[in-house]
């Protein structure tokens, strides 16, 4: 019997035994957990206490996400960027000021007729068109233009289209209308009630905007799009997170909330805000989640979503094509200089009327960013949710298991995530609320079952 | 550029169903469905536009000149008006 991709993680007196390939967790004591390890030796027995867990596991068959292969065929979607400007002022965000290009729409056009060209190539009959910035509604007629255009084109063609905007909500509520009645899902950055708003989020002239972005909000709750509210958690708003959740169920209907925790910058320092602590994050994101999950609107934290497998932790390494308002085509939708910074180069090629020129070997070099290819994460029961994290924020070349804050704030709430589908809030809670269970949860180097597993998914 | 002018009579409603518009005048028990290129005329209209600005991004949708757009938006409009979906406002 194999163990490959079984984890365990101590919690408290107990052990949470989890298999995600198979979608089977359990929590059981430290002896049955000894049974159930052995299960595994070489002639090992199949304790009673512990064959209902090995029947779900191996009663199921493994699904593993498959790892991009071959030729460009589908990606997982064209991402347009109208502008990197921004109308907001966020304390926090190091994307550069000043004027910026607005994507002419003979870009977004060839964006578009190469993107269905590549999907009606290959025989594929759906597709998906996202809209980053920036803030893509300063940029409004590109992004109605790339609509309609792009539903015209797709029509003829047989393909259907999904659009999705990541916005700040800072517009006229005629915009608002048309994005409620033309995007089918929006992402709105909003970061809380109006004093953590307009403290972190206020346009950039310095005035409040709680009530414009939320007056958007109810508009979206109303529409006919699909809402997610994504929250950035700082020290400023933490506090006032369970209030928040709490305002957002009674005034919206998102379908998901997401919540992540600032990442300090320059900018962010600059005008004293803090990251909010590990263990203040975690204790109040699952405190938000309770309260949400009652109106049955998930709380997310995107890198640890336990419903979902992936092994690329974002589009880089999914064959995103990202263009920019220069008809550069990236596989990150973040500022070009940022990676840079690091030394890395995502960076695919250019789109003209010509289709995507993409030299050979980008998309493969772009696939590499995959969680099999990161050694700190082969033994850790995240692996199939979190792969590894943003690049750009989170190093995975360390050895396995040199577990950092990051997989610290992960782990922890991958693992409360995983006590509160089993109904173990009490012990859930008990351990949350022991601080040296944020220790704990970094001290193993594997999760694995069996530790002499090397690690590789492949 | 020339054209003549339009308006949406007050009372209508519509529902956009991303691939076509459905507008109803419930004064009139009647409904009309615009697919395509209507339909995208009928939300650009409903953005309240500056004219220019209209005709520019519906050429640029439709692929063709902004003459021709104009040509196009103002046969679409006709029909509107004759189904009693638009106003001439211009006498």
């Amino acid at each position: 019997m194999s163990a490959e991709d079984i984890f365990a993680i101590p919690v408290a007196d107990r052990v949470l035994i989890y298999a995600p390939l198979h979608a089977v967790s359990a929590l059981v004591n430290r002896a049955a957990y000894e049974e159930f390890r052995t299960s595994f030796a070489p002639g090992g027995r199949n304790a009673a206490c512990v064959v209902p867990i090995l029947s779900a596991i191996y009663g199921t068959v493994p699904f593993r996400p498959e790892k991009r292969t071959g030729p460009l065929k589908e990606p997982l979607f064209l991402g347009i960027l109208p502008t990197r400007g921004c109308g907001m002022g966020c304390r926090y965000c190091d994307f550069p000021g000043g004027n910026h290009q607005v994507m002419p729409l003979s870009v977004a056009k060839n964006a578009v007729d190469a993107y269905l060209m590549l999907l009606s190539d290959h025989s594929i009959d759906h597709g998906a068109i996202h809209f980053f910035g920036g803030e893509p509604f300063d940029a409004p007629d590109v992004v109605q233009f790339t609509v309609e255009y792009a539903r015209l084109a797709a029509n003829s063609k047989k393909i259907d289209l999904h659009f999705e905007a990541v916005t700040n909500g800072l517009y006229p509520k005629s915009t608002a209308a048309w994005i409620s009645q033309n995007i089918d899902s929006v992402v709105l950055s909003f970061d809380g009630l109006p004093a953590a708003q307009n403290t972190l989020r206020p346009y950039r002239n310095g005035t409040p905007s709680f009530d414009t972005v939320f007056a958007n909000a109810v508009i979206f709750s109303r529409g006919g799009c699909d809402l997610v509210i994504r929250s950035c958690i700082s020290q400023t708003n933490i506090e006032t997170l369970a209030d928040w959740a709490g305002f957002i169920l009674e005034n919206l209907d998102p379908s998901a909330v997401c919540l992540e925790p600032m990442i300090e910058t320059p900018v962010s320092r600059a005008n004293n805000l803090s990251a909010a602590g590990i263990r203040d994050f975690v204790r109040g994101f699952v405190s938000a989640a309770d309260l949400l999950s009652q109106n049955a609107v998930p709380a997310v934290y995107s890198t640890a979503e336990t419903r979902l497998l992936k092994t690329a932790a974002c589009p880089l390494g999914q064959d995103a094509l990202i263009v920019t308002p220069e008809g550069n085509v990236n596989a990150c939708y973040q500022v070009e200089r940022q990676w840079v910074a690091l030394g890395l180069d995502f960076r695919l090629g250019r789109v003209t009327e010509d289709g995507f020129g993409i030299p050979a070997g980008r998309v493969e070099e772009m696939r590499k960013h995959h969680v099999d290819e990161k050694p700190l994460c082969s033994n850790c029961f995240c692996r199939y949710h979190c792969a590894g994290g943003c690049p750009l924020v989170h190093p995975t070349g360390s050895p396995a298991g040199q577990y950092d804050e990051y997989c610290m704030q992960t782990r922890m709430i991958t693992a409360a995530s995983l006590l509160t589908e089993l109904g173990q809030v009490e012990l859930r809670d008990r351990w949350l609320t022991d601080d040296s269970s944020f220790a704990g949860i970094i001290a193993s180097p594997t999760d694995r079952v069996n530790p002499g597993f090397n690690g590789s998914a492949g | 550029m020339n054209g003549r002018n339009y308006r949406i009579p007050s009372g209508l409603f519509w529902v956009n169903n991303r691939d076509s518009v459905t507008v109803v005048d419930p004064a009139r028990a009647v409904c009309e469905k615009l697919a395509d290129e209507k339909a995208v005329l009928w939300r650009l209209l409903q953005q309240e536009l500056p004219r220019d600005e209209l005709i520019r991004l519906y050429a640029a949708i439709r692929s063709v000149s902004e003459t021709d757009a104009l040509l196009e938006i103002n046969q679409t409009l006709a029909g509107l008006a004759a189904a009693g979906f638009a106003e001439a406002a211009d006498g």
